[in-house]
């Protein structure tokens, strides 16, 4: 009986987002600028909605409630300087991004970088970074899926099973209708997210507070920072990548092309915010408070931090149980769909097209395509493999994209600097990154990540110096100047 | 002051506070501070955020 309402369940919910991507098909025109960015023309909702559940992932529903489970309050501190630095950055960047997306029509991220630092070695450099970088995290979000499934079903919907069906899921979704179908069932899934969020941990309260076990003064040192996990090391190495993800992960930097005017775009930032402000503050007390019950005894200790979410699941009245895999399927999907479209346009217009000058509509589609279906293999393989826990495979991400931050930054903010500043800062960002996790090694006592933008940051720095922007480094300067008009 | 300087200004001080104030001044201390000085600071830094896009 609950596998039969859970495959029921999954399949109101392909229908449904399957039902509303054929829909979005109707806002769609026919060219490549439209299919990646919906040519600007998104409003307020889709924008922010989508935004929302682009960045918001299974990393959220069971990891982030893992952690704050295994490690405490320190969690809620590391996910709200993401927050705050992601609004610290829109703030400067989103309207510069978008105003370029208006006057020149880019469509790809890199795209961008390409034509800052002149040269499109740049932005090829930057594609073959994500498409490495992109790949742990894409399937992190496969592998909460797939864990979750297995813990909300009691082993029903297999492991294997539930890996194919997200994978396939996003893989439909971001064809049909390109960011259109991606953007229109984001909204969808933006909304079964965080509506899901509230019922579990309104659930998980009343649950908790009948047995009379839920207390978060018991939780003593997992209630305050630094314990015995986040010391400032920890802390500073977790939140440094965290911090500049709204400018180094190319499939959220896209969606900055997609709304229709300043109204839009501002919109998106503040509504984000209220979302993501809203569901960090939900998942992290998901966490603590089933943590408080464990020590209270109506839940049971977890030791494998990604199996909290999934217990819980199992444990829950069927209707929410139901509810909550699809919760963490949605998640999942409209990251995972985001960032295949991301990638594949990168892979088209700063790989394909620059070193293959005038390729057909025809070529260009089937490199597309190409790219979305070994990425999906990577990904599939990846999470069957199960490397790693969610947390860290997506950190791991965030750090080896780290090195982009000063190239990106830079751009907005100093007219110096060309080809070499931006391919040597992300190299050997990149290089250090991979050594230091590689290697295990903090030196000076500086953990990782730190390192990553101490030395990318001084490398684009050193040779900007010495390095003149390229011609017509100006005209970006003026779009931004006209979008204010 | 300019919008943008105030922001920026503003801004440095949210980022110093959300790593200062849970690790040096309420460092050990048991209760619910930490989570709310966070939750806190980070809505109050989001209604800034919305007051300065809406000039």
């Amino acid at each position: 009986m609950e596998s039969l309402s859970m495959y029921l369940a999954l399949v109101i919910y392909l229908g449904l987002g399957t039902a509303v991507a054929l829909f979005s098909r109707k806002f769609l025109r026919r060219d490549a600028r439209d299919f990646y960015t919906a040519g600007g023309r998104f409003g307020t909702l889709l924008s922010s909605l989508s935004y929302a559940a682009t960045t918001y992932s299974a990393f959220m529903f069971i990891g982030l409630v893992g952690y704050a489970y295994s490690t405490g309050v320190g969690t809620l501190g590391f996910e709200l300087v993401y927050f705050v630095g992601t609004l610290f950055l829109l703030y400067y960047i989103a309207p510069k991004y978008w105003a370029l997306h208006k006057r020149f029509g880019y469509v790809s991220p890199a795209e961008v970088l390409s034509e800052r630092y002149g040269s499109r070695v740049v932005g090829a450099t930057v594609t073959l970074l994500a498409l490495v970088s992109l790949i742990p995290y894409a399937s992190s979000q496969v592998i909460g899926v797939a864990i979750a499934a297995e813990g909300a079903s009691g082993g029903a919907v297999p492991y294997t099973w539930a890996v194919v069906i997200a994978i396939v899921v996003a893989l439909l979704w971001s064809v049909i209708a390109g960011i259109w179908s991606v953007g229109w069932t984001d909204v969808l899934q933006g909304m079964i997210m965080l509506g899901t969020g509230i019922l579990m941990v309104l659930w998980v309260y009343l649950w908790g507070y009948s047995n009379a076990s839920f207390d978060l003064a018991s939780l003593g040192s997992l209630s305050y920072v630094p314990n015995q996990f986040w010391s400032f090391a920890v802390f500073l190495n977790m939140t440094v990548p965290w911090f500049f993800f709204a400018v180094t992960n190319p499939q959220v930097v896209q969606r900055l092309f997609a709304p229709k005017d300043r109204k839009a775009l501002n919109g998106m930032i503040i509504w984000f915010g209220a979302y993501g402000l809203l569901f960090t503050v939900l998942v992290t007390l998901m966490g603590l408070m089933l943590r408080g019950m464990t020590l209270g005894g109506t839940f049971p200790l977890i030791t494998y931090r990604d199996s909290v979410t999934p217990t819980l699941l199992g444990m829950a009245p069927l209707w929410l149980s139901v509810l909550g895999l699809v919760a963490v399927l949605a998640a999942s999907v409209s990251t995972i769909d985001s960032i295949i479209l991301t990638l594949s346009s990168m892979a088209v217009r700063d790989v394909l097209e620059p070193y293959r000058p005038s390729p057909s509509a025809r070529t260009g589609l089937l490199v597309g395509r190409i790219v979305i279906v070994v990425l999906a293999l990577a990904c599939t393989l990846f999470a069957l493999a199960r490397p790693g826990f969610i947390v860290d495979l997506a950190v791991l991400s965030s750090s080896l994209l780290l090195p982009q931050a000063p190239v990106v930054i830079g751009m907005f903010v100093w007219r110096r600097g060309g080809k070499a500043s931006a391919t040597a800062a992300i190299i050997s960002g990149f290089a250090v990154a991979i050594a230091l996790y590689f290697l295990k090694l903090s030196p000076l006592g500086l953990p990782m990540n730190a390192w990553t933008l101490v030395v990318s940051t001084l490398v684009y720095v050193g040779a900007a110096l010495v390095e003149k922007a390229p011609d017509g480094v100006e005209k970006f300067a003026g779009a931004w100047e006209e979008s204010k008009a | 002051m300019e919008a943008k300087k105030l922001f920026f200004a503003v801004s440095l001080i949210v980022i110093f506070l959300m790593y200062a104030v849970p690790y040096l001044v309420l460092s050990g201390n048991a209760g619910h501070y930490t989570l709310v000085f966070w939750a806190g600071l980070s809505a109050a830094y989001l209604a800034f955020v919305f007051l300065l896009t809406r000039r």
